[in-house]
Order: structure tokens, then C-alpha cells, then sequence
């Protein structure tokens, strides 16, 4: 059993050797507001899919932002900045989503639905689709859920996910591969009435 | 080959069916942000990273959603008034008709009968008038003084569970507990410690500063930031800061701790004559202080 301060020692490694991947060096270089525009959304969006839960959003958002402001000066451009970012992402959710399991406690659920939407019938098939998605990565381990965000929910090539991820492509491949199966059966097995219940 | 490889590479994954496409498209729109939810997260990094970035960098737009909601708002809260007042009408009929029946009188009800009766009749449709229109945060948000934002901060859970549009600053369940938000920020700043974030560290402490000068947990916060700069700075510059920590410091709960972070050996702390307590582990010789470095 990893001590926990040591484990938060190790994901800052990890995301530190991360942000030094090769890639690109036509990249200009961004000032910090100019990324938080361009990738608060990318960044809300993979935490939730990651696993944070609604209530922690708000602090996981900043302190991934927190750790990029730290970093954009050693920042070399080497990676492209989502890449890099989602890199810092990934091993915040790590963080959040182990505190959570730690602690154990009710999590207040999401509000699905605001009061007063202006279309209740798309925010509901909306909400639902979320619900169906959030529970079948719940049934993911992490790198595969990992992937399964990054390739079907934004929509990044096979190459930048093995770059965010630090895995080879072929790896990176094999792991969609695996997860778009097991979505197609979880979407058969829905359609057919059964449970939710998702395949490792 | 090596082309063909290539292509492959570079082809996004999007090869699904429709309907694989369309629940995610939707499940995706599900989690989307909202301009308040991007404007509220600036708002308490420009608190935490103190002035590094400002809040004028964000300007929030008017989503057109939100304002669709909105025009719609107000337009149900103009079909709520109106009924309200049919409502008020009748029920003032039904009274003055009443009190004609038991007085026998032909002529209308005085006026002051009639406010009596209106009165409630507005009050009790007021809630339900009011209660959705929680949106306006987008609007008003650059008004909010850093205190008023740091009190619903520091409560994510509950505001959260009102929606993203939903944070209010008259709110009771923002303002409700300041201590639990001050020592929910010290232990995120704790955490951040124990992973060697100091950067965030500071930045929380620095909103701690911000939002809760006269807080309950002074002490705490101070022995917090001391531990936090140690592992920024260098080992000298760490072991002043902890040594100058360590004379002023009345509680000795946190001695050993900021010993250890700052590289303060008990034989040097003893020499410079700080009231330790029985700490026994020197930061050099300690594994943990060897690994944090």
C-alpha cells in the first residue's frame, strides 16, 4: 500500500516528466490567459469524464490551472499546450477521484436537470446520455477511461492521447479498440432493458 | 507503408455508428461549462495566483442560451404576475362578495378591505415568481468583491448542487459557514504541501489571506505558509524562514514539521535558543525531508 503524500509526489513527477515530451516546436508560445480561454471548456469537460465529481469541479478546474500557470515558464512547447494540460488533468482527477474513494462519503448528486431549462425534453435525453456514459466509465479502469475521453468524447488522435498519456500508440490503439467494444455492448445491452452494469 | 501508417495515425476517432455518436454528442453538450462556470473559476485563480493573472482577462459573454433562458424567465414571470393579480381580482371579488352577503350591503367593499386581501395574495405569488430566476451571476459577476466570491468558493458541494448557473451571492448556504470554508482551504492547502505543490499552496494561502483576515485558524495558516516557502526556496533561504518561524511561533504542534520541511537540524533550533518540543529527527537526517527536497 503506497503512502498517499508519496503517491501525490509521484503523480507531480509524472506530470512534470510529461510536460517535457517532444513535439512540435512551431508552437508559439501563450500567455496564460489566452490558454485558460482556450482550454477551460477541454479541461471542465475531461475532468468530469475522468471521474471528479460535480461538487469538486470548481477546485480540480483551478488547481490544474494553478499547476499550469506554475509551469508555463518551464513550459518548452514541446508537446502541444492540450496535450500538456490534459496531462496536468489526468493526474489532478487521479488525485481528486483517490481522496474521494478515501473519504468515502455521500456525494451530492448532480443536478441533471436546472430548474427552469428551456428545452426539459433535451436537458432530460441530454442528462441521460451523461448518465449512461458516466456510469459505463465508471466501469473503466482509469487508463482506459482516460482514453475513452480523450478519443470519443474530444475527439484527439491516436498519437496525442499516447503523448498526453505517456503509452505507445499501438497501446493507446488496442485500448480503443477495447472500449469502443464494451460501449457497443453496454449501448445493446441498454437498448435490450438490461442493467447498466459495464464491463471491466 | 510508412505513409499508410501515417494516415492511419492522423485519423481522428470519430469512425462510430449513429447512434454511438449521438449519445455522445449529447453527453458531451451535458458537461459543457457555462460562461458563469468559466468566469467563476477565473475569478478565484486571479484570487489565489495574487494579481499574477487579472479578472479583466475573462469578460464574460452572454451565452445565447442564457440569454434565451432569461427572455424566457421574464416572460413567465410576466404570465406569473398577471395571474397573480387575476387571482388577487377574484379573491377580492369572492371577499367583497362575501361581506356584502353578511352585511347585507349593496355597495362594494371599502378599499382598505380590498389591501387587506391583496397583500397576501402578492406575497404568496412572489416565490413562485422569483424562485427559478437564480442566473444571473453571468451578469453581475464582475461586481462581486473578492469576499462575497470567497464565501461561495469555499463551499463547492452545496453551491454546486444548486447548478452551474444557480450561484447566488444573497445565498445562506454560501455564507453560512465560514470556518468550514476556511479550514476546507487550509487542508487544500495542507494537501498541496504534502505533494510538494507549494505554488498552489501559496496561491490558496494567499486567498485564505484574502477572504478570511481575521480567520480562526491564524496560526495554522502561518505555520502553512512557512512549510510552503521552505520548499520553494533554497536551503539556506528555507532554513532562516523556518528558523525565524520557529522564535515566533507560540504553538509548538507545527515545530517539528516546519523543522523537517525547512532543513532545520533540533540541535540548531535548540542553539538558537527556540522552545522545541522532544523532536528528535533532523531534516538531515530525515528520509522524508531528503525526498521533498
Amino acid at each position: 500500500m503506497k503512502d498517499p503524500a508519496e503517491a501525490d509526489t509521484d503523480q507531480v513527477a509524472v506530470t512534470q516528466a510529461l510536460c517535457n515530451l517532444p513535439n512540435s516546436p512551431t508552437a508559439a508560445p501563450a500567455s496564460f490567459e489566452s490558454l485558460y480561454r482556450e482550454h477551460f471548456a477541454f479541461v471542465w469537460r475531461s475532468l468530469r469524464g475522468l471521474g471528479v465529481k460535480l461538487a469538486s469541479l470548481d477546485d480540480a478546474t483551478q488547481d490544474v490551472f494553478v499547476v499550469v500557470h506554475r509551469q508555463l515558464n518551464g513550459f518548452e512547447q514541446r508537446s502541444a499546450p492540450r496535450t500538456w494540460i490534459f496531462a496536468i488533468a489526468y493526474n489532478t482527477a487521479s488525485n481528486y477521484r483517490r481522496r474521494e474513494s478515501r473519504k468515502g462519503g455521500l456525494v451530492p448528486m448532480d443536478p441533471a436537470i436546472p430548474s427552469g431549462a428551456p428545452d426539459p425534453e433535451g436537458e432530460l435525453n441530454r442528462a441521460r446520455a451523461w448518465d449512461f456514459v458516466n456510469q459505463f466509465l465508471d466501469g473503466l479502469d482509469e487508463s482506459k477511461r482516460a482514453v475513452f475521453v480523450l478519443t470519443q468524447l474530444e475527439g484527439m488522435k491516436a498519437t496525442d492521447v499516447a503523448e498526453a498519456l505517456g503509452v505507445p500508440v499501438n497501446t493507446v490503439y488496442s485500448r480503443i479498440h477495447h472500449v469502443r467494444l464494451s460501449f457497443r455492448e453496454a449501448i445493446a445491452r441498454r437498448d435490450a432493458g438490461g442493467s447498466h452494469d459495464q464491463p471491466r | 507503408m510508412k505513409q499508410l501508417l501515417v494516415v492511419m495515425l492522423e485519423v481522428p476517432m470519430t469512425n462510430l455508428d449513429d447512434l454511438e455518436r449521438t449519445i455522445l454528442s449529447e453527453a458531451r453538450v451535458c458537461i459543457e461549462p457555462t460562461a458563469a462556470d468559466e468566469a467563476r473559476v477565473f475569478k478565484r485563480l486571479a484570487l489565489g495566483l495574487g494579481g499574477a493573472v487579472t479578472i479583466s482577462a475573462i469578460v464574460v459573454p452572454r451565452h445565447s442560451a442564457l440569454a434565451r433562458l432569461q427572455r424566457w424567465l421574464v416572460a413567465r414571470r410576466a404570465v406569473a404576475l398577471s395571474c397573480a393579480l387575476l387571482g388577487v381580482g377574484f379573491g377580492a371579488g369572492f371577499v367583497v362578495g362575501q361581506h356584502s352577503q353578511r352585511t347585507g350591503m349593496s355597495s362594494p367593499a371599502p378599499t382598505v378591505e380590498m389591501r387587506e386581501v391583496e397583500e397576501p395574495g402578492v406575497l404568496a405569488a412572489t416565490p413562485a415568481v422569483e424562485a427559478p430566476n437564480q442566473d444571473s451571476t453571468a451578469v453581475r459577476a464582475p461586481e462581486v468583491s473578492p469576499a462575497a466570491l470567497g464565501s461561495a468558493s469555499g463551499a463547492p458541494a452545496q453551491r454546486r448542487a444548486q447548478g452551474s448557473e444557480s450561484e447566488s451571492n444573497g445565498s445562506p448556504l454560501a455564507a453560512s459557514d465560514p470556518i468550514g470554508d476556511e479550514l476546507a482551504l487550509l487542508k487544500r492547502a495542507e494537501r498541496a504541501i504534502r505533494a510538494q505543490n507549494s505554488l498552489l499552496a501559496l496561491g490558496l494561502l494567499r486567498e485564505l489571506d484574502q477572504r478570511f483576515p481575521r480567520g480562526k485558524l491564524l496560526d495554522e495558516r502561518a505555520a502553512a505558509r512557512v512549510m510552503a516557502e521552505c520548499q520553494q526556496q533554497t536551503p539556506d533561504l528555507a532554513r532562516r524562514t523556518g528558523e525565524a518561524y520557529l522564535r515566533g511561533a507560540k504553538s509548538g504542534v507545527y515545530h517539528e514539521r516546519v523543522r523537517r520541511l525547512c532543513g532545520i537540524a533540533e540541535s540548531t533550533s535548540n542553539s538558537k535558543g527556540v522552545s522545541a518540543e522532544k523532536d528528535s529527527v533532523g531534516a538531515e537526517t530525515n528520509p522524508e525531508s531528503r525526498r521533498l527536497r
